[in-house]
């Protein structure tokens, strides 16, 4: 018998196994497939579908407007995935070598994570509202003009420090136990060889942890694509101009402001294929790269 | 509806309960958008509230799912229906026929912090009028160093409307969409250029203040809070300014939206109407009827005005908070109405009335940003504006 062979009896296994299935089907492939079906329409509430063919993903190739908000969306995950996880590294590789004070520290760092997106988003929002923002007035004593309601680049930079700021604790969570995993020979032989402290982190446990990095890379990429719709929703609306318009705010919008519920299928489905493939490619360069012992 | 003017409409149902015996329970939803959503939803499944509160701006949106009830049917045929004033009913008059029961009806005016005005040296008495003027005011305001910024207003398509209405100028062709399909937005004209040259002036010399796109409660604070001497927003926040300049310790007053170069067509209405949908039994639309004729009765229409600031929207009811000296004492209440009524019926004082109203919204609001911050030049941005808007009605109508 083998290991994973763990039930005998085929109706046991499918009776155990039927709660997920349920809500897969009915929460996950249920929708996928209408999604995908009804972006072969021009769908809109309460004035009855027409069967439209490819037309919808035409008008999604031929968009400009589509096209920027696929720029932006990559720039803005990927500005997410390297800040997030440079500044969980440092936050990390600082509470692993302190010795007193790190439940403190951690604490403080986890805390943004805690909150829900929408509480974050609006916290950030009063934090740097170009008005009436708690630390606007202090900014602004540097010589910085905060305008991000009509500034499309300063709005870009200020949901993007709002992402990082809310994702960091996750990703410090999983660092300082991975680094907490290292053996301790391989730092006391690095000291007594030498080591500087920041090639100690990045050549002796950033290669270790590297698994740990793999999945919190892929987690920052799904994170950066659909886990900052909320602060957008609340800080910018996907301004100024389309400044932060990311596909999964774009799509929100054309299916629950605009009720073209065929042309945001046909969007779903893009961005359900497009980071499907990213996720793939990830996974096959982690494979090469990460370290997984042995 | 939210606030003192949710607690306001609670009262009246509740007195509606009382009086007539019949049941009705008030479901509040976030936002006008939400009631859109929910509504929209709700007669695509078949499970609709029996009566629902649209924002003029999505009217024909819900016209066109033809699963409305003309609200005309419902009333009973002695309904007064004459007393209502015309400027008010014309929006909601489709095809000779009063399609939705409007109720709480707006537009937009100019307030201003009369303390401001008078530490800058402007007499609070003549508030600005022109574009140029409210302009200047602004100058005078921030070089005295009374408030950071002039102005400030939501980015919200509404004040574009107001802008054009005011100017007597058409937003679409087609009149509005109350002549027909619209295909375009009129943007070769000396309103729109004035407009947005004046506005891109206003952003670029730090005289506007951007609260954000709509962004009403912002605007609102921003202006409560003395960082802009001036605010343009809707007359149904009268109630809220009035206590909430009380409680930062200034004087405020209200006039006229501002005209772009001095001559004033008028406002175009905002607010919301009630709606019904069709197939009901006969006995559930008497009900309703009933409920329709208390909401629009005058004593109701002068409890919601006192209790908002939305303006009475019944003649009688006008002529009673005269009698009885209301307008006297409270002549901020009075703005708004005195510029409805002042205006001339034209094609341009009927607000926009087309079936993809959130996209052409949006299109203008986020075009607005572009063409105030300098991103675009006016002339690109308008032909820019333009062709965007002509692409989503096409889109629609197709």
């Amino acid at each position: 018998m083998s290991t994973r062979e763990v039930f005998t009896d085929r109706l046991q296994a499918g009776v155990l196994l039927l709660p997920t299935m349920v809500v897969s089907l009915v929460f996950l492939y249920y929708p996928t497939v209408r999604a995908v079906g009804l972006s072969l329409y021009r769908a809109s509430l309460a004035r009855g579908d027409v069967f439209v063919g490819l037309e919808n993903y035409r008008r999604l190739a031929s968009s400009s407007e589509y096209l920027r908000s696929v720029l932006i969306s990559v720039l803005f995950a990927a500005c997410v995935v390297v800040g997030v996880m440079a500044v969980a590294l440092c936050v990390s590789f600082l509470i692993h070598e302190i010795d007193v004070g790190k439940g403190v520290y951690l604490v403080a760092v986890i805390w943004p994570y805690a909150l829900p997106p929408a509480v974050a988003g609006l916290v950030f929002l009063f934090i740097a509202h170009p008005n009436i923002g708690i630390f606007t007035s202090y900014i602004e004593a540097f010589g910085v003009d905060v305008n991000w309601f009509s500034n499309g680049p300063q709005a870009f930079v200020v949901v993007l420090i709002a992402a990082v700021w809310k994702q960091v604790g996750y990703n410090v969570i999983f660092m300082t136990a991975a680094l907490g995993n290292v053996p301790e020979s391989l730092t006391e032989t690095a000291e007594l060889d030498g080591v500087s402290r920041t090639r100690r982190l990045l050549r002796v446990y950033v290669p270790i942890i590297s698994p740990t990095l793999v999945f919190l890379v892929i987690m920052n990429t799904i994170y950066g694509f659909f886990g900052t719709f909320a602060m957008v929703d609340l800080m910018t609306k996907g301004g100024p101009a389309g400044a932060t318009n990311i596909l999964i705010y774009d799509l929100y919008r054309t299916a629950f402001q605009f009720y073209e519920f065929g042309f945001a299928s046909a969007k779903s489905v893009v961005l359900f294929v497009a980071v499907g493939l990213l996720m793939y490619g990830q996974f096959r360069l982690s494979d090469r790269y990460a370290y997984y012992g042995g | 509806m939210g606030g003192t003017n949710g607690e306001t409409l609670q009262g009246l149902v509740d007195q509606f309960q009382s009086e007539t015996d019949i049941n009705a329970n008030l479901v509040f939803q976030d936002s006008y958008e939400g009631v859109l959503t929910n509504t929209l939803s709700a007669l695509d499944s078949g499970e609709v509230p029996d009566v629902f509160q649209i924002d003029s701006l999505f009217a024909q949106q819900v016209l066109d799912t033809d699963a409305v009830e003309p609200v005309e049917n419902l009333l009973s045929d002695n309904y007064p229906v004459d007393d209502f004033l015309s400027n008010v009913t014309s929006f909601f008059t489709i095809d000779d026929t009063l399609t939705s029961m409007p109720f709480n009806n707006s537009n937009a005016i100019l307030y201003y912090n009369r303390s401001a005005f008078k530490e800058a040296g402007l007499d609070p008495d003549s508030p600005p009028t022109t574009l140029e003027e409210v302009r200047s005011y602004s100058q005078t305001l921030v070089d005295e160093g009374v408030t950071e910024a002039g102005l400030t207003w939501p980015n919200h398509v509404w004040f574009v409307e107001h802008f054009y209405s005011v100017d007597g100028q058409t937003l679409l062709d087609a009149e509005n969409g109350h002549a027909g399909q619209p295909t375009t937005m009129q943007t070769d004209n000396s309103t729109a250029r004035s407009l947005y040259e004046w506005w891109h002036e206003m952003a670029d010399n730090g005289l506007f203040s951007n609260p954000g796109i709509e962004a009403w409660g912002e605007a609102t604070s921003t202006f409560l809070t003395g960082k802009a001497a001036m605010l343009m927003t809707s007359t149904a926040s009268v109630t809220g300014i009035r206590s909430g300049a009380e409680e930062n310790g200034f004087e405020v007053d209200n006039a006229f939206y501002p005209t772009i170069d001095g001559d004033r067509t008028g406002p175009v209405i905002g607010g919301a109407s009630w709606f019904v949908p069709s197939g009901l039994p006969q006995e559930r639309q008497d009900d309703i009827g009933s409920f329709l004729e208390f909401m629009g009765r005058p004593e109701s229409q002068i409890t919601w005005h006192k209790g908002t600031g939305y303006y009475p929207i019944r003649q009688s009811a006008v002529e009673q908070l005269e009698n009885d000296g209301w307008f006297a004492e409270n002549p901020m209440y009075r703005t708004a109405f005195d510029q409805l009524t002042q205006a001339e019926s034209t094609p341009a004082t009927k607000r926009m009335l087309i079936g993809p109203a959130r996209q052409v919204q949006t299109t203008i609001q986020d075009m607005s940003v572009e063409l105030f911050s300098g991103d675009v030049s006016v002339d690109e941005g308008l032909s820019e504006l333009k062709s965007a808007v002509e692409d989503e009605l096409d889109r629609y109508y197709s």
